[in-house]
């Protein structure tokens, strides 16, 4: 492979991809991310390969074995280009089909389509399906044209051109500048602005600096960042080396899942790629830049998406959070000033270097910019990730993109941000999606999982739930948290089962109080939060299920 | 005295600091009279004496081992040790009776500070005894090497006995007679024998191979057991791939190591890793790896057991993962995890005594489009109800 010393060499590099590829030949795009899997994609796609070898079309037509197009609940998709004729819940059976139908003939399979399950409308393009048409795709989107195992993808798709731009027209400064006229919040859960942590790092004292990729995604129901991590590694990337460009880092670390052998295998292959054509190493692209990356796997902890946590796990010690009184970008690794963003706000990074901060917040609201990635879950209709601009309604998200609640129930509440987040009821869905607005409700956003929940649910049983996972995975490092947790996880068990007492609401109250405020790291300080948030909206059914102990209890004494 | 020497036994005391060790005081400074054989250890509590003392003493070849405690009621502690005291005693006489031990070789005794006549009166008892019992062992037609191996079989059990214990022997209410009500009982017998026995053949069987290569015959003539039950072990063994790893391949561990040597964080990358290719971390697995990359065994303890991601005892042949991330749970995950338990009999953290399968529950895969769903061997059966999940099982062997 040629090694890439300019940018012209570059733009050469790209032209060359481009001109071998003819926009009207047919390719096949399969869906191969985490939410397909289950539904055995892989026989969809062997199937395919088949089928092509087969028919003798193998200069003819192109298969792509693509990452999540985002639709999981209609998985497997298969795309066919370029007139983007889009068939969901494919099986291997219908393969001979499509290729010979759709593939050469151009013939729309009509029982494989997208139909409306209220209105039986059918919809054969992407962006005719509901769930699509309500979105603006700007991360996701090129999922479906990119096999993450070909870099050669990514760049005819215009990859790596920001990165170029940064490193040979950009000063870091005026790097730092653009990220930081673009607003851009982390999407981990903090929403804490991006462009100030760099600054931070940059300004702190010492020459070893570090960039990370917080990868983790531990929170309950969110699964967006495994498809942007898995299906477009290299726009994680770029936008990696980008930051550790204006921070002045030359080593960089991707922290990820060791549950999901497909995200280690694509962002490995990644790094061999950027770093056989000179996009990663030594004299990145002839700028005299260098930049490294290793990647590190957590041991399926939690806590170990904490900041400090997961600085701990990479340098080989158990994950276990510090309290910060000195921030992680300024003592981070090995005491090094430490830069660490979530994997969908690296991926933000080359989109505003490419486009300028000033396209970047014409989207959005007015201090949450550009757009979101959500994960929909629970008791609706289309489960998937869908990726919406800030400012959208929540009951936009739920009922235009996620269809609605099944089974003709009716919504109760959604739940944010997991086992941290809080919940909001019915009457709050006209709420835009927001960091501040959400947080002045009770319900942070988190990284962006939504559990909607239907009206057969019992709002202490899933807080009970959620507490019950935390206090299985608090490190136990510091007591507020590890005995705060369990008394209250005891208090809402014994409420739950109809043991509870006068009282209990009032002393859940205080413990949540004393535990916000001594626990060490944000797991033990939020812990409370779904509980807080439940008892904000639907404190009715925590005292009807203490009153219903309470007429029980009469009845036995009388 | 006729043949020119006679046999004085060793014997062991552990008393307790308030109250036998305060009779055994007052019975010196009483001067009564009672045979001089028995040696003293002054604990603060009878709460404190651990089976593992009881199995030193006798491997070093302590003929009689003699615990003195407050009465019962009257430990010193609120956690009233002496009854931890009295249920450890049980345990520990059951285990000396099983591999061929005169249970009457341990004797626990109630002696107040005041009752130094007590203390005489029972010494006066134990050492004669003992005497007639003869030397440990040759008293009970051991030889040597058979009594070392067997003692130092059921020491390497303890850690294991003590959770045992704690969790399926443990007498809900403190009063003596219920103590011994459930300690003769079937019931203790048969639990016993289950969780105990079974697992201490097992031992000795990975001891005995450990040493050289040896046909089932031999080993149930030097065990004892009967060649069917030995079978039964060494098939789970095999199958539990027990056999094999007992020799580990040092070879690939090295390998392991080597990859990641000197790379930041090595420690957490390689265990992944082991854990990854031998579904476990037999012991002398991390001995290798803290020898290997210079880090106390303590800290990778303490890596290795905060997350069940990492294994120390072996799992079955398919391991079974229910996601209980909340939206499977808002979709039905506890009726799912529950027909599972019923359908393998076994429950979240368990292995079957086939090692057919090892069940665990899992966090949020980011399926969420598949819940409920199970995961056996890494591969995801989607909505799966219950009535369907016998199908989704039957596959695996
Ligand atoms: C208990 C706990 C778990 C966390 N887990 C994650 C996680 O899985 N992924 C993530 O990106 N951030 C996680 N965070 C947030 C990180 O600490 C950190 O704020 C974030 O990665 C910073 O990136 P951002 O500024 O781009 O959001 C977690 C925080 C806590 C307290
Ligand atoms: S203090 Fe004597 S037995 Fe506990």
């Amino acid at each position: 492979m040629p090694r890439i010393n300019s940018a012209s060499e570059l733009e050469e590099l790209r032209k060359g991809v481009l001109s071998k590829r003819d926009p009207d030949k047919p390719c096949i795009a399969i869906c191969a991310g985490m939410g397909c899997l289950g539904l055995s994609n892989g026989r969809v796609i062997s199937a395919f390969e088949k089928e092509i070898n087969k028919k003798d079309l193998k200069t003819k037509v192109d298969i792509r074995a693509t990452g999540c197009h985002g639709y999981c609940e209609k998985g497997p998709m298969v795309l066919i280009y370029p007139e983007e004729i889009c068939y969901v819940e494919v099986t291997p059976k219908d393969v001979p089909e499509i290729v010979s139908q759709t593939v050469l003939r151009k013939k729309v399979i009509d029982r494989l389509i997208y139909a409306d399950p209220d209105t039986g409308e059918k919809a054969a393009h992407q962006a005719e399906i509901p769930f699509y048409k309500n979105q603006m795709r700007h991360l996701i989107g090129n999922n479906a044209k990119i096999d993450p195992r070909s870099i050669d993808d990514y760049l005819a798709v215009g990859g790596y051109s920001a990165l170029s731009k940064s490193l040979l027209k950009m000063s870091p400064e005026q790097i730092l500048e653009e990220i930081k006229k673009a607003e851009l919040r982390g999407r981990g859960g903090g929403g804490f602005p991006a462009g100030r942590k760099w600054e931070t790092a940059r300004n702190a004292p010492g020459k070893e600096k570090y960039v990370i990729v917080n990868g983790h995604e531990g929170e309950l129901g969110a699964f967006m960042d495994r498809a942007i991590l898995s299906g477009n590694p290299h726009s994680v990337l770029e936008g990696l080396i980008i930051g550790a460009y204006a921070i002045g880092s030359h080593q960089g670390f991707i922290y990820t899942r060791h549950d999901t052998p497909q995200l280690k295998n694509n962002i490995d292959m990644a790094l061999t790629q950027a770093e056989e054509y000179g996009l990663l190493g030594e004299n990145i692209l002839g700028s005299g830049f260098d930049f490294h990356v290793e990647v590190h796997l957590d041991i399926g902890i939690f806590v170990s998406g904490e900041s400090s946590a997961l600085m701990r796990s990479i340098e080989g010690n158990p994950p276990e959070p510090r309290p910060k009184y000195i921030r992680t970008s300024v003592s981070g690794i090995w005491g090094k000033p430490s830069a660490l963003n979530n994997v969908e706000t690296w991926a933000n990074v080359p989109l505003i270097i490419d486009k300028g901060s000033e396209w970047y917040t014409s989207t959005g609201t007015e201090r949450s910019k550009g757009t979101k990635l959500v994960s929909l879950s629970g008791n609706i209709v289309n489960t998937g990730v869908a990726e919406v601009p800030f400012g959208t309604t929540v009951r936009e998200i739920v009922f235009g993109i996620g269809g609605g609640i099944p089974n003709g129930k009716k919504i109760k509440a959604v739940h944010f941000g997991g086992p941290m987040g809080g919940s909001i009821p019915e009457s709050l869905l006209d709420t835009p999606l927001d960091f501040d607005e959400l947080a002045k409700l009770g319900a942070p956003i988190g990284a962006g999982s939504m559990l909607v929940l239907d009206e057969d649910t019992s709002m202490v049983d899933i807080t009970r739930y959620f507490l019950d996972f935390l206090s299985n995975e608090s490190c136990g490092k510091c007591v507020p948290c590890r005995e705060g947790i369990r008394q209250m996880l005891r208090i809402l068990t014994n409420i739950r089962d109809g043991k509870g007492r006068e009282g209990d609401i009032e002393l859940l109250e205080e413990i949540s109080e004393v535990t916000g405020a001594a626990s060490l790291c944000a797991l033990g300080k939020t812990a409370a939060d779904p509980l807080l948030s439940t008892l904000r909206y639907f404190r009715d059914e925590y005292e009807a299920n203490i009153a219903k102990m309470k007429r029980s209890a009469e009845k036995r004494e009388l | 005295m006729a043949a020119g020497h006679t046999f004085e036994p060793r014997i062991l005391g552990f008393l307790c600091n308030w109250c036998c060790y305060a009779g055994a005081d007052l019975a010196g400074v009483s001067r009564y009279q009672y045979p001089p054989n028995i040696r003293v250890i002054r604990l603060m509590c009878s709460g404190r004496v651990d089976p593992a003392f009881i199995l030193r003493a006798f491997l070093n070849g302590t003929d009689g081992v003699f615990i003195g405690g407050c009465w019962l009621g009257e430990c010193h502690y609120i956690t009233e040790g002496n009854y931890d005291a009295l249920s450890m005693v049980y345990i520990c006489k059951k285990l000396l009776e099983h591999i061929g031990l005169n249970p009457e070789r341990l004797r626990l005794e109630w002696v107040s500070a005041g009752e130094g006549i007590r203390f005489a009166n029972i010494m006066n008892e134990f050492v004669p005894g003992i005497e007639k019992l003869g030397p440990l062992g040759k008293g009970e037609g051991l030889d040597e090497h058979e009594l070392k191996f067997k003692l130092e079989a059921v020491t390497k059990l303890i850690p294991y006995i003590k959770l045992v214990e704690r969790e399926r022997l443990r007498v809900p209410v403190r009063t003596e007679e219920e103590y011994h009500k459930f300690f003769t009982s079937d019931e203790f017998n048969r639990l016993f024998n289950e969780l105990i026995g079974d697992k201490l053949a097992v031992c000795q069987i990975m001891a005995l191979l450990r040493e050289r290569s040896l046909s089932a015959g031999e080993i149930s003539e030097i065990l004892g057991l009967s060649p069917s039950e030995v079978s039964r072990h060494l098939n789970v063994l095999a199958r539990n791939q027990n056999l094999k790893t007992v020799a580990v391949d040092n070879d690939k561990i090295d390998q392991i190591i080597n990859k990641h040597q000197g790379k930041a964080g090595s420690l957490v990358q390689v265990l992944l890793e082991i854990q990854h290719e031998n579904h476990w971390l037999p012991q002398d697995v991390l001995d290798r790896v803290s020898t290997k990359l210079d880090v106390p065994l303590s800290r990778i303890m303490q890596i290795v057991t905060f997350h069940k991601t990492f294994s120390l005892v072996p799992k079955g042949r398919n391991e079974v993962h229910v996601c209980v991330g909340p939206s499977c749970y808002v979709r039905g995950s506890t009726r799912l995890l529950d027909t599972v338990q019923d359908l393998i009999g076994i429950k979240p953290g368990e292995t079957d005594p086939d090692s057919k399968f090892s069940l665990e529950t899992g966090n949020c895969l980011g399926c969420c489009n598949l819940g409920p769903e199970i995961i056996v061997d890494g591969k995801h059966h989607g909505r799966v109800t219950p009535d369907k999940v016998k199908d989704v099982l039957k596959n695996y062997e």
